[in-house]
């Protein structure tokens, strides 16, 4: 899995890095609010690296995580965002814009791997659909 | 004779009265030996065709008498061919004799080389030398002559002639050349001189020791110092006190060969100062500085004028300023009507960006209906001394407003007319103020009329009342008595009692309006109620008072923002009651007004502190959690490093587990002020799958413990009027009961049953109990003076609040009464849906 992060605590982005890499997953971009993440993403999407699965904090400068999903989903609808966050008030709207999970912050690393494998699972089976129906 | 241009051929005259001497001399010196004797050949010769010879040396010129000699000599230096050498007889008769005639040749030219031929000595070489000296331009030739000796002669003084005329022309050249070169250097210096001299600069030069050398006039002439005082001196006395270490200085670093340019101010011959700008150099001699040569300007009027400029300067930057941050729209315009500045509140009030408004012209300001040529009728009026009144102006967004204008112009030294300047106020403001005054002042006279009457017809009550009085003495003995209980109520209660009309206005006031609003009784009575409300809320609430009074409803606990005599806001919470006469006509009202300024700020300032620390907290919690996020996430990467010693395993997960018990802390934390905070939005929720989902979510809470729920439900819904809290609720006290439990197998049994309108949810454990004396104050809020829950997590707490908010209740009992080590029973009582 291709995985951009957006978080303003950059330690977090080095644990997760770890973590991930450990998993074999791939961080391919690093945000560190919203505004950052909106021009990292664009310029993934631009170059057709769409990355599988965002890593998103809500309480950011610039732009919450809320907002900046809700953009990013006008961007591109069927893009994965996995919010991560201390702040629970924002889970409700982050479902609602259509986040695919609410982690709570403090996770445990099982958490987000299991979260990330489920998005893994979802994406082989859309991928499988995709195939059948085309061919 | 014959002229001949080539210049080597030398040009010889002979002098004698005979003809054949002529003769012979011609042929020695220009046919030579070739030519020999022949005769006819001489002939041709003589006759011009010698010129065909190629060995002709000479020109031979002849003169028969000194004289004619003479005249000869003198033309041939006329025609710049002068003679080399002449030939000259000494018997000439009848003329001058031969010596007669060299005296005279040599007097008009000295170089000529002469021979002297003579027959015999008529003249002794001795008288000759007494005549002329001794020369070696005159050699004597005794006659009969040998043909070579003349020719020798010839060739020898000739060549000689030669050397000497080159030797002459070169040392006349030479000193031609000095002289020319002695005249140039004097005109230079002549010019140098006067040029120093008179120079436009001030020239000084200093010797080694900084005394004056020389001056010129213009120092002279600007320092008033004469040159015949000044040179020799030391240049110290003239320099100012301030500035002499400096120059001294400078003094010094130019001997060192370092030119300098630097001001100094000096004093006068009478005293006064005088700035020079001064550049100095060093002198040098033969390698060596000896002096200092300076050249100065007095640039004291300069310096005035620069100071006036820096002072003038500063005083239109000041008016700049002035004129910019002036509240009224200020603007100039040039003479051909174009606006060349406008100020920052011009630019505000009417929209424009600067750019946009200079160099249009003031037409732009002003709507297109109105009369044209208003900007000239301005114009000429301003021009003849100034132009005052009010017009229409447009912003840029069209919208108009009306402006008082003044304009006065602006002249340059010369008294002529530059611009004119125009400052404006918008005057809609004062506008609507006079329209208010004069409403109000309507307003007043209809008043004062309506008093008028009033007093009139209170005139014929009293009259009427009078008479009723008399029968009623007793009866206005006994109100007498009772209204004088009344004051002494009103005067000793804190509160202000008023009584007023059916418009409002007072009719009685107690003293404590004096505390209140600061007037005296008799100040108040007369004026209405709403004369006192804070302007901004009078129109607001002057309308809910008498929608009261329409209603002739009581006055309850109406708060109104008054002003009280000196200035300050005073809030007020009023109370009052109708007061109607028998047919239910509103007579008036009467009430009691207290001043709760200091409770409302009070309540304000708490409101303001309260979400102040829901901030921090807000904000502490969130990075907290973050912290958490980070430390946790770095143990469990490092747990799962496999090389990792056991202790060092183990501390992490310890640590781990601290993260998890301070993130429940801060989550319990966060709840507990939410509680508190705001109206929970309850909703019908099933308890069941909540307990379910908390009960399946404890393997993964404590992965290392052996945990047994026994909780077996029956079917059927168990709603009840909750929310996402109540998750918490189970989830606390399952934690508890499993945390405290020592045995190696943790057992809860849970029961949920009904009990009348609520539903009863049990959790038996067999952990080591909660004595008597601390079954209440397990469920306690922490305090700050007694934070004595040992290990608390708030959650109990967090329970006691989210049952009681959801009008439920929770208590502890043991599991086998009287004996607390078989464990506890948490019971919650939840009303049903």
């Amino acid at each position: 899995m291709t995985i951009l992060i957006v978080d303003d605590e950059p330690v977090l982005h080095e644990l997760l890095k770890d973590i991930f890499e450990l998993y074999g997953h791939e961080v391919v971009g690093n945000a560190y609010d919203g505004v950052e993440a909106l021009r990292i993403f664009r310029t993934l999407v631009l170059s057709y690296k769409k990355p599988d699965v965002i890593i998103m904090d809500h309480r950011m400068p610039k732009k919450d995580g809320v907002e900046t999903s809700a953009e990013m989903l006008e961007i591109d609808h069927s893009i994965k965002i996995l919010f991560v966050s201390a702040d629970e008030s924002a889970r409700q709207r982050a479902l609602e814009i259509g986040a695919v999970d609410f982690i709570k912050k403090p996770f445990e690393i099982s958490e987000i791997l299991s979260a990330i494998e489920k998005l893994t699972e979802e994406i082989k089976k859309a991928d499988q659909i995709e195939k059948v129906l085309g061919g | 004779m014959t002229i001949n241009n080539n210049p080597k051929k030398r040009r010889i005259l002979i002098v004698d009265d005979n003809k054949q001497i002529h003769l012979d001399f011609k042929k020695i010196l220009i046919i030579g030996e070739e030519i020999g004797t022949d005769l006819d050949k001489l002939e041709e010769v003589l006759l011009g065709e010698a010129k065909k010879l190629k060995h002709e040396k000479f020109i031979v010129d002849c003169a028969l008498q000194g004289e004619e000699g003479l005249k000869m000599v003198k033309e041939s230096l006329k025609k710049n061919e002068p003679y080399a050498v002449a030939f000259i007889d000494v018997r000439m008769p009848p003329g001058w004799d031969g010596i007669e005639t060299i005296s005279r040749i040599w007097k008009v030219y000295p170089d000529l080389q002469i021979v002297i031929c003579t027959a015999y000595s008529d003249y002794s070489w001795e008288e000759i030398v007494e005549k002329f000296g001794y020369t070696d331009k005159l050699f004597v030739l005794k006659k009969p002559f040998d043909n070579i000796e003349v020719r020798q002669l010839a060739y020898a003084l000739s060549e000689k002639w030669e050397l000497t005329r080159i030797a002459n022309l070169k040392m006349s050249e030479l000193e031609k050349n000095v002289e020319e070169r002695t005249k140039k250097l004097r005109e230079s210096e002549e010019k140098y001189r006067t040029m120093i001299d008179y120079s436009n600069d001030m020239i000084w030069v200093l010797d080694e020791k900084g005394n004056f050398l020389y001056i010129n006039k213009k120092s002279e002439e600007v320092s008033g110092y004469k040159k015949e005082v000044g040179v020799g001196k030391s240049f110290v006395p003239i320099i100012l006190d301030e500035d002499l270490k400096k120059v001294e200085n400078i003094f010094k670093e130019t001997m060192k060969g370092k030119p300098h340019h630097y001001e100094v101010r000096i004093l006068d011959s009478k005293k006064k100062i005088l700035t020079l700008s001064v550049n100095t150099a060093p002198m040098y001699k033969d390698g060596k500085v000896i002096g200092t040569v300076s050249f100065g300007r007095d640039i004291t009027k300069q310096k005035q004028v620069e100071e006036t400029l820096i002072a003038t300067n500063k005083k239109l930057k000041m008016l700049a300023q002035t004129i910019t941050s002036m509240r009224e729209y200020v603007s100039i315009t040039d003479m051909d009507d174009k606006i060349i500045f406008v100020n920052q509140s011009f630019l505000d009030k009417y929209g424009y960006k600067e750019d946009e408004i200079i160099g249009k012209p003031t037409s732009i300001l002003r709507p297109p209906y109105k009369i044209k040529g208003l900007g000239k009728k301005i114009q000429s009026k301003t021009l003849k001394g100034g132009w005052k009144g009010e017009l229409i102006n447009r912003k840029k967004d069209g919208t108009e407003f009306q402006i008082e204008l003044s304009t006065s112009i602006l002249k340059d030294d010369a008294g002529k007319a530059i611009a004119l300047i125009g400052i404006a106020v918008d005057i809609a403001e004062r506008k609507k103020a006079e329209e208010e005054l004069k409403k109000r002042t309507e307003q007043l006279i209809f008043s004062q009329k309506e008093l008028e009457k009033l007093y009139t017809e209170s005139e014929e009550s009293r009259k009427s009342l009078l008479s009723i009085l008399e029968d009623v003495t007793e009866t206005e003995k006994a109100l007498r008595a009772s209204e004088g209980r009344f004051r002494d109520i009103a005067i000793n209660t804190g509160d202000w009692i008023w009584e007023t009309d059916k418009k409002g206005c007072y009719i009685y006031c107690s003293p404590v309006v004096k505390q209140v609003l600061g007037y005296e009784p008799d100040k108040v009575l007369g004026k209405y109620f709403y004369d006192f409300f804070h302007p901004d809320d009078r129109k607001k609430s002057k309308k809910g008072a008498f929608e009261v009074f329409k209603k002739k409803e009581p006055l309850k606990n109406f708060i109104n923002r008054n002003v009280h005599k000196d200035g300050h806001t005073v809030i007020l919470e009023t109370n009052g009651i109708p007061m109607l006469d028998d047919k239910g006509n509103l007579l008036g009202y009467r009430g009691v007004d207290r001043d709760i300024t200091e409770r409302v700020r009070m309540d304000e300032a708490l409101r303001e502190s309260l979400q102040q620390s829901e901030l921090f907290l807000d904000l502490m919690s969130h990075d907290l959690t973050n912290i958490n996020q980070m430390t946790l996430s770095s143990l469990e990467l490092m747990m799962r490093d496999k090389k990792l010693p056991d202790g060092a395993q183990r501390y992490s997960k310890l640590a781990a587990d601290q993260i998890h018990r301070s993130a429940k802390l801060i989550s319990n934390v966060k709840k507990l002020t939410t509680l508190t905070k705001e109206e929970l939005h309850l909703e019908k929720v099933d308890i069941k799958p909540v307990l379910e989902s908390v009960i399946s979510r404890l393997g993964k809470d404590f992965p290392q413990r052996d945990i047994k729920v026994n909780f077996k439900p029956k079917k059927g819904k168990w709603f009840v009027c909750a929310d996402e809290l109540l998750d918490d609720i189970f989830y606390n006290i399952l934690h508890n009961a499993i945390k405290f439990d020592r045995h190696e197998k943790v057992i809860v049994d849970i029961k949920v049953s009904s009990d009348k309108d609520l539903w009863r949810i049990e959790f038996r454990d067999r952990g080591p109990g909660i004595p008597d004396d601390k079954k209440e104050t397990v469920f306690l809020r922490a305090r700050w003076e007694g934070r004595s829950i040992p290990g608390s997590g708030l959650g109990l707490s967090l329970v006691k609040a989210i049952v009681e908010r959801y009008k439920g209740r929770v208590w502890v009992e043991d599991v086998v009464k009287g004996n607390i080590e078989e464990g506890s029973n948490f019971i919650v009582l939840i009303p049903k849906y």
